[in-house]
């Protein structure tokens, strides 16, 4: 057995990539800002996004912390169902197509999907949407500048806090000169380093190890990670679905794209996006699969992705890894950024504090509160609390929640909405409580059954005509 | 942009390039350094597991290089697989084992150490992990349960989608 106690990159060389790419995206982002003339410019650039561009920015944004680090975590802890049942979560895009599509047509001069909720259901409910939306937003941000602090420290042995540090300043300030231009533009370019950089470590990895030898390896000494029938892994597949699903559809990550997207483009845009990510979690999370043949098990399930990558493809290759992964969280962290501080600068600023403010008022609240955002998260990501993996499985039981009232409530004019703020209230609360007394696979599949339930009851019990010209509000 | 800003970013870009000046805490064990001297920390574990992978924890960073043993024999009369530690980590993710009682306890040195030449091999305490996978029969139910869900929220959206169009 070979031994793995040296890091793949020197310390300098990771800091050194981290400053190169830093500046390389913060200099792209004030180039593509200084177009940026009115707020809309600045939160749904212009509303003007072709095709290709809307493609690139729904898949690349969708992979994330979960795809690069979580998916070969899973695979590590349930075996094959944890890579298949992880790229299930393409479905939350695919799906998210027909419903982009619905948003676009039915609110298109909206801005966020808080209004779509307040105009739709109402004040009670938009409450508790904002407190869902909040909680998710934190714990992705959360996730992803931790994820930055861990992928330095698994390549370089680097501390956790200079990484998870870094990434934030360099997501923060390119998005804070760029906007929504700079984050899908620098998505664009992610997504080819990422789809590249993949489909290159999982070559070199089948050259170099050999499937056969890794799986007589899993055969011999670990063989419930090939076993169909692994009880936790079987529980852990819709509960991830249904997570991705409520992920998607709620956040106000994909309602921006849907209305920055140019004109029908956000129907195909989704449905290729989606098509595109679905092999990538099962590439990532296939080379977790070869760890134990190479003698390598992590300090913390979330870092057997780069410390596989690195030990295969030797120093070179931890430099590939470093640039992919470095690209995913960027890709994800800057949309959320972007995303959260449209929403608490439209939804609580603009509609709730000062519904007068000018636009150049709202084009500069936007960027504080990016920046307000971005130290919260820095500080909440200090303690490092939770592996990534049990972190977003707690915000399961939120998101989940949203998924019916939502769907429902851009379709169905008869759901009220004390009812949509009821299901997504109870479906939480159960959701939460099933997450803490049976456990993490069950806490989006609880949510999302009772909010399911509850709005079924809605459905029937109400009279409610809703008229979808009360989502025409002007700006 | 205002300028304050502007400041913020000025003063952020200054931390991230003097990041490069901070000295590395990257700690590289040398595979020949065994300081047999040394005492080798305490091992735990949690007692249970229903997902077969677990973490095994030492009660302070390594300072040698250490391997753990894995038994199925609370005696360690047969050694099924050892296992590096990485680095100077005080944790070690397991994974993949099936129903049944798992022994793992570590050894100081390298593999060839710990076979060839017990005198220079230091023990830690034996730790017990249970593996007691979830029923499949519960994990089948939950599994059909959220098919039910999954396909009635497809119908309705594929549905409502195509009624919409019609529409329009």
């Amino acid at each position: 057995m070979t031994e793995t106690t040296d890091f793949a990159l020197d310390s300098s060389l990771g800091l050194s990539l981290v400053v190169i790419f830093g500046l390389l995206w913060i200099v792209f982002g004030w180039y593509l800002g200084r177009s940026n003339k009115t707020h809309e410019d600045f939160a749904l650039a212009g509303r003007n996004v072709g095709f290709a561009l809307a493609a690139a920015t729904a898949m690349a944004t969708w992979v994330t912390s979960n795809t690069t680090l979580v998916a070969p975590q899973l695979t590590y802890q349930f075996g094959i169902w944890g890579m298949v049942g992880y790229s299930f979560a393409a479905l939350g895009l695919i799906l998210f197509a027909p419903l982009a599509a619905r948003i676009k047509r039915l609110m298109p001069h909206g801005y966020t999907s808080g209004d779509f909720i307040r105009l739709r259901f109402g004040r009670g409910a938009w409450w508790v949407f904002m407190v869902i939306s909040v909680v998710y937003a934190f714990g992705w941000l959360v996730s992803l500048g931790m994820a930055g602090g861990i992928l330095l420290e698994a390549l370089s042995g680097l501390d956790y806090h200079i990484g998870m540090t870094a990434i934030l300043i360099i997501c923060v300030g390119y998005t804070l000169f760029g906007g929504l231009r700079a984050v899908i533009a620098t998505d664009f370019i992610q997504a080819l380093i990422i789809i590249i950089g993949v489909v290159a470590i999982a070559w070199f990895l089948i050259d170099t190890v050999s499937l056969e030898s890794i799986h007589t390896e899993l055969t011999l000494n670990h063989p419930r990670l090939l076993d169909l029938m692994f009880p936790a892994a079987i529980m852990f597949l819709f509960n991830n679905i249904f997570f991705g699903l409520g992920e998607i559809f709620h956040s106000n990550v994909w309602w921006s794209r849907a209305l920055a997207f140019k004109g029908k483009v956000a129907f195909r845009a989704f449905l290729l996006g989606g098509l595109l990510w679905l092999p990538i979690p099962i590439v990532t999370g296939f080379i977790a699969l070869a760890a134990p043949q190479l003698g390598i098990f992590p300090p913390s399930a979330d870092m057997v992705g780069p410390m596989v990558a690195a030990k295969v493809l030797g120093k070179m290759g931890a430099v590939v890894v470093f640039i992919v992964v470095f690209s995913a969280l960027a890709s994800s962290l800057d949309s959320l950024l972007a995303a959260t501080s449209d929403l608490v600068t439209r939804d609580f600023y603009h509609k709730k504090l000062r519904p007068q403010a000018t636009d150049q008022q709202l084009f500069k609240i936007n960027r504080y509160c990016i920046a307000g955002i971005g130290l919260l998260t820095w500080l909440l990501c200090l303690p490092q609390v939770a592996t990534l993996g049990a972190l977003l499985n707690f915000a399961g039981a939120f998101v989940a929640s949203t998924i019916f009232p939502i769907v429902l409530g851009l379709y169905q004019k008869r759901l009220a909405g004390k009812f949509a703020a009821a299901a997504m209230a109870s479906g939480t609360l159960l959701g939460l409580v099933s997450y803490f007394v049976i456990g993490f696979y069950v806490a989006a599949l609880t949510a999302c059954a009772v909010s399911a339930v509850v709005c079924a009851i809605g459905l029937l019990r109400s009279n409610h005509d809703f008229d979808w010209e009360q989502l025409q509000e002007s700006s | 942009m205002p300028d304050r800003a502007r400041f913020v970013i000025h003063i952020a870009l200054l931390l991230l390039i003097t990041l490069l000046a901070r000295p590395a805490s990257a700690y590289v064990l040398s595979p020949n350094v065994v300081q047999s001297n040394t005492a080798v920390p305490q091992l735990s574990a949690p007692a249970q597991s229903r997902e077969g992978y677990f973490v095994l924890r030492l009660s302070e960073a390594p300072t040698q290089n250490l391997m753990v043993e894995y038994s199925t024999d609370e005696s360690f009369q047969k050694v099924e697989r050892r296992y590096p530690w990485f680095g100077d980590f005080q944790s070690m993710t397991l994974t993949g084992f099936g129903d049944g009682n798992h022994y793992f306890r570590l050894i100081t040195g390298s593999n060839e150490t710990a076979a060839g030449s017990e005198q220079h091999t230091q023990l830690s305490n034996v730790v017990l992990v249970q593996v007691d996978h979830y029923s499949l029969t519960h994990a089948l139910i939950l599994f059909g349960f959220g098919g039910v869900l999954f396909v009635i929220l497809v119908v309705i959206i594929l549905q409502q989608h195509r009624r919409s169009q019609e529409h329009d």
